[in-house]
């Protein structure tokens, strides 16, 4: 606090551009970097594509010994005295607020199909020049003022060093291993051997690793009984039991009915007049249930059907209809055989938040063929590398413990 | 069984006490009152504490999906904030905040009854699922209860009535509120890792999550570096809760939102 306090005399009127720089020399600084970085873009016209090794080592280890060199050589210059000021700080985290605004509103090409490029970036924030430079103009300052705690190194700073040296390493290793990152999919049916990859474009690739799927498995929710109206197909979705889980023996009032289920099987197909309980592919959930209003008083079969069985409602009136929702996915796997081109042989279990680790790759359960459901053949998986990834995560580890430091500080100070 | 169908008693008497804890307020002092406010206060709290156990192992899942759900989170964490600040630095109107926006969404999720469904998709069934929102809720119920605190510091600025305790206390609930806003945003990144198989990926929620986190980054080195300009402080405070409350409630709205993973749920 001290060696901020003693800059911080509210000084006799001091001239724009004299030294020590305040906030309003970081003002115009950060809008002309904001100025050059639309220029940058207009005048290029390109998104930038991350790099990756060795050119992003390289550009790591010169920004870093740039900062070491301007931290040990020029520590009291004015300008790097600024650069690690708080005004420079607030000024930086602005001008990365402003991209993120833009980013986190206007749609961008990464997340809404269909956007079209424009000329200042603004469909794609993320690989425009602004955004770059905002970053690099963060990552100074915080570096800068990182450096400025740590040496000569006091305990007392633990808290401030774990804070913002955490977020340096984990900032700074995100945007330069995001040129290493590999993120592919595989298309695996069952029973067949897949060497190769997709990358996001589409483009095939030859992996170093293999899968077979031997099943895929697939635990649903008990269906929903929900009321539709049949000229739109739109579900009605307010109120308490606007849509409920189906319960053998269950009963319960919507709207002016009174629904009770009767009878409920989880694998049926429908034969002649009624659904039965059956034990083979394409089986669909179906429910027996007993609807009565003020008009009505009637049992009837329904089920939400497959692609082997058919589906059926009940029709209540010219508009309504109780109709069974598909099941939910309760969780979903894949049993498969990993062959490595090195030997290694191995079954291996993918599930939904249970990636499998194989070679330096993270594989994921990513989707299936929703057409079939529970019945697909079809499982895609999801295989990515990420070789900067425990850099990261040092740096996250060390905001944990500083965000666990925040908390005891405030609760700390005395009022 | 539907549990959300018990949700009216525990509404009601958790209402019934708050308001007495207000009503209390009217009287004059007595010794044995601060002690009164307290407990009243904590009955109330305790009876959505109740409610929320027994619809969590209802459900069979952690209830935590749907915004009605969210709304009873901020009703239990809302009260339990407003008890200890008053408890700890007597700040009645802190309280009283807190008990009225509690009031406010047990209401609003009376009128808008949530349906009852079990289902949870297989990507929220990790262990970081109940850690991440839990520390999100709190740590907006923290923001929120600063943010208050910052308007009633302008409030009173402008008037020419302001005492520096304000921003004190404002400045202890953003720290308090910021550490869990990080751990909240470090929390989903671990999660997101094992889930989707990045940790960060731009989604519009997240984007928007950093922006909170920056507005409040902004708050603290403001107040750091000039402590005696209270009126940038106030004003600055209350810019970063307007950011947190864009980021909850407009993404949904927003011509970014896409396929964000983040949207509420409303079945």
């Amino acid at each position: 606090m001290g060696i901020q306090n003693s800059e911080n005399r509210q000084s006799t009127k001091k001239q724009l551009w004299q030294y020590p720089w305040d906030y309003k020399e970081s003002a115009i600084i950060s809008f002309g970097l904001l100025i050059v970085g639309y220029l940058l873009q207009i005048t290029t016209r390109t998104s930038i594509k991350a790099v990756g090794a060795p050119i992003n080592y390289f550009i790591g280890a010169v920004f870093i010994i740039m900062l070491l060199l301007l931290h040990f050589f020029y520590r009291n210059h004015p300008w790097v005295k600024w650069l690690r000021s708080v005004p420079a700080s607030v000024s930086a985290i602005t001008l990365v607020l402003i991209q993120a605004i833009l980013m986190g509103t206007l749609p961008q090409q990464n997340f809404v199909e269909g956007t079209k490029p424009d000329l200042f970036g603004f469909s794609f924030v993320l690989s425009s020049w602004p955004f770059i430079i905002a970053q690099f103009y963060f990552l100074t300052t915080l570096g800068l003022a990182t450096l400025n705690r740590m040496t000569p190194w006091q305990w007392k700073n633990w808290g401030f060093v774990l804070n913002h040296l955490g977020l340096f390493i984990a900032m700074t290793a995100g945007i330069l291993g995001s040129g290493d990152l590999k993120r592919y999919t595989m298309d695996l049916y069952e029973n067949q051997l897949v060497w190769g990859a997709k990358t996001e474009k589409g483009n095939q690739i030859p992996m170093p690793i293999a899968f077979e799927l031997k099943s895929f498995d697939m635990e649903t929710f008990a269906p929903k009984l929900a009321l539709a109206d049949i000229t739109t197909n739109n579900i009605q979705t307010k109120g308490v039991n606007a849509l409920r889980m189906i319960e053998k023996g269950d009963h319960y009032d919507y709207k002016n009915y009174k629904i009770k289920i009767l009878d409920y099987l989880e694998n049926s197909k429908f034969t002649g007049n009624g659904y039965f309980q059956v034990n083979e592919e394409g089986a669909a959930p179906a429910a027996r249930i007993e609807v009565k209003s003020a008009t009505m008083d009637t049992i009837a079969w329904i089920s939400c059907g497959s692609f082997a069985t058919q589906y059926s409602y009940l029709q209540l009136s010219e508009k309504e209809a109780i109709v069974m929702l598909q099941p939910e996915a309760k969780k979903y796997s894949s049993h498969v055989n990993v062959y490595v081109k090195d030997g290694k042989n191995e079954s291996a279990v993918i599930e939904v938040n249970k990636p499998y680790k194989v070679n330096g790759w993270k594989v994921y359960q990513l989707s299936y063929d929703e057409k079939f459901g529970k019945w697909s053949k079809l499982s895609v998986i999801e295989i990515v590398s990420d070789p900067w990834l425990p850099i990261v995560y040092c740096g996250i580890f060390m905001m944990l413990v500083g965000a666990v430091y925040l908390i005891f500080k405030g609760k700390g100070t005395a009022l | 069984m539907n549990y959300w169908i018990y949700f009216s008693n525990y509404a009601l008497t958790a209402l019934f006490f708050w308001l007495i804890c207000m009503l209390l307020q009217l009287i004059k002092s007595t010794r044995t009152k601060t002690l009164l406010l307290l407990l009243f206060a904590s009955l109330g709290a305790l009876s959505m504490i109740i409610f929320t156990y027994n619809l969590w192992s209802h459900l069979g899942r952690p209830p935590m999906r749907t915004l009605g759900e969210t709304r009873l989170w901020y009703a239990v964490f809302l009260p339990i904030i407003g008890i200890v600040t008053y408890f700890r630095w007597k700040y009645k109107w802190l309280l009283n905040y807190s008990l009225g926006m509690a009031c406010i969404f047990l209401i609003i999720n009376y009128l808008n009854p949530d349906t009852y469904n079990k289902a949870l998709m297989p990507a929220l069934q990790s262990i970081w699922f109940v850690p991440h929102v839990l520390v999100y809720i709190f740590s907006y119920a923290l923001l929120a209860a600063s943010s208050i605190v910052s308007c009633y510091g302008l409030y009173k600025f402008y008037t020419g009535t302001y005492k520096d305790t304000a921003l004190q206390l404002a400045n202890n609930l953003v720290y308090v509120g910021f550490g869990f806003l990080s751990l909240g945003l470090l929390f989903g990144a671990l999660w997101a890792k094992e889930a989707w198989g990045h940790y960060w990926t731009w989604d519009p929620k997240e984007t928007w999550a950093m922006l909170t986190w920056l507005g409040y980054l902004i708050y603290i080195h403001v107040r750091y570096r000039y402590p005696a300009k209270v009126e940038v402080a106030l004003i600055t405070l209350t810019a970063a809760f307007v950011i947190l409350l864009l980021c909850w409630f407009g993404v949904n709205y927003m011509p970014s939102a896409g396929q964000s993973v983040h949207t509420y749920s409303n079945t």
